[in-house]
């Protein structure tokens, strides 16, 4: 591949996964300001960290966001077996949720639960982002398939 | 379709350039025509069982780079060896062939249908029954020349 096209790919997984930790971000502060219990004092100083830190609370989603979803560049290496893409990319992905984690106090090991639910939902999103570019490649399949059809004076097959 | 032709002695090639919307099967057929009129080899030459071969590029569905050799596959899966590397045999061909990956080329006119996969390859299953995957580093070109 030219060395400008790979930039401009390393570039937009970069960003897609900046974008996607502002989304989570935004997300989590939403979820904050509604769910927040304002009888419960510890509830409020929960919030109000947050929204206190909101500097490095973006920083950190913004390495999630690309330890997630800038790391699936990883899908590009053909050479590369499914399974072992796979493994690097969740190992990255979970690693840089840990670290980050751990790292701004959101994760505590007396909260094992917290941390679970963390990587399940991050895992959860990656299988949703998977499931999205499944579903544009079997409409593009689909397409593909439609024109050579018609090319081969056939009806299309049903693929899938 | 307007033709112009312009007659220049000082022009040391004939060449032929098309001005199109997009491209279409009749736009390849023509292309195959002026490149043969022009006398494009595009016979192959490929061994099996020590005999030689010569192969009709319509009657070879898929080349492909295997464990180090480059297997020409024909309309009935028979299998050849030829010893050029896959981007010069592509030189040679008609345009209906087209790369699909850094080890495959297909000819277009003899792709049955593509398939999906979960892990978002693109598999292409050829007449002759032999499949293999598109890199999406080439599906352009290949949706390019389908006209798409």
């Amino acid at each position: 591949m030219e060395k400008k096209n790979k930039i401009k790919l390393i570039l937009s997984y970069l960003f897609a996964g900046i974008g996607w930790g502002s989304f989570m971000f935004v997300i989590n502060a939403v979820i904050n300001a509604i769910t927040i219990d304002t009888t419960d004092l510890n509830d409020v100083e929960r919030v109000i960290g947050f929204f206190d830190n909101i500097p490095t609370y973006t920083i950190g989603y913004f390495a999630v966001g690309i330890g997630f979803f800038g790391t699936a560049i990883i899908y590009e290496i053909e050479r590369l077996s499914f399974g072992l893409k796979l493994i690097i990319h969740m190992v990255i992905g979970i690693g840089v949720l840990l670290i980050v984690g751990f790292s701004f106090s959101w994760f505590s090991f007396e909260n094992p639960v917290n941390i679970i639910g963390n990587i399940i939902f991050s895992a959860a999103m990656v299988f949703i982002g998977w499931t999205v570019a499944y579903i544009q490649n079997k409409k593009e399949v689909e397409r593909i398939n439609k024109v050579l059809a018609e090319k081969n004076h056939r009806k299309p097959l049903d693929t899938d | 379709m307007r033709v112009e032709i312009k007659i220049d002695p000082d022009v040391a090639e004939t060449s032929a350039v098309i001005y199109a919307p997009k491209m279409t099967p009749e736009l390849m057929t023509l292309v195959e025509v002026l490149e043969g009129a022009q006398g494009k080899t595009s016979l192959l030459v490929a061994k099996n069982d020590d005999k030689l071969f010569v192969i009709e590029p319509d009657q070879v569905d898929i080349i492909r780079a295997e464990g180090g050799e480059i297997k020409v596959y024909n309309n009935k899966a028979r299998d050849y060896l030829i010893t050029k590397p896959l981007h010069e045999i592509l030189e040679s061909l008609p345009s209906n062939f087209v790369r699909i990956s850094k080890s495959a080329i297909v000819n277009i006119g003899r792709v049955d249908h593509l398939s999906s996969s979960f892990n978002g390859t693109m598999h292409i299953v050829m007449k002759n029954g032999i499949n293999d995957y598109i890199s999406r580093k080439y599906l352009g070109d290949f949706k390019k020349r389908l006209g798409m």
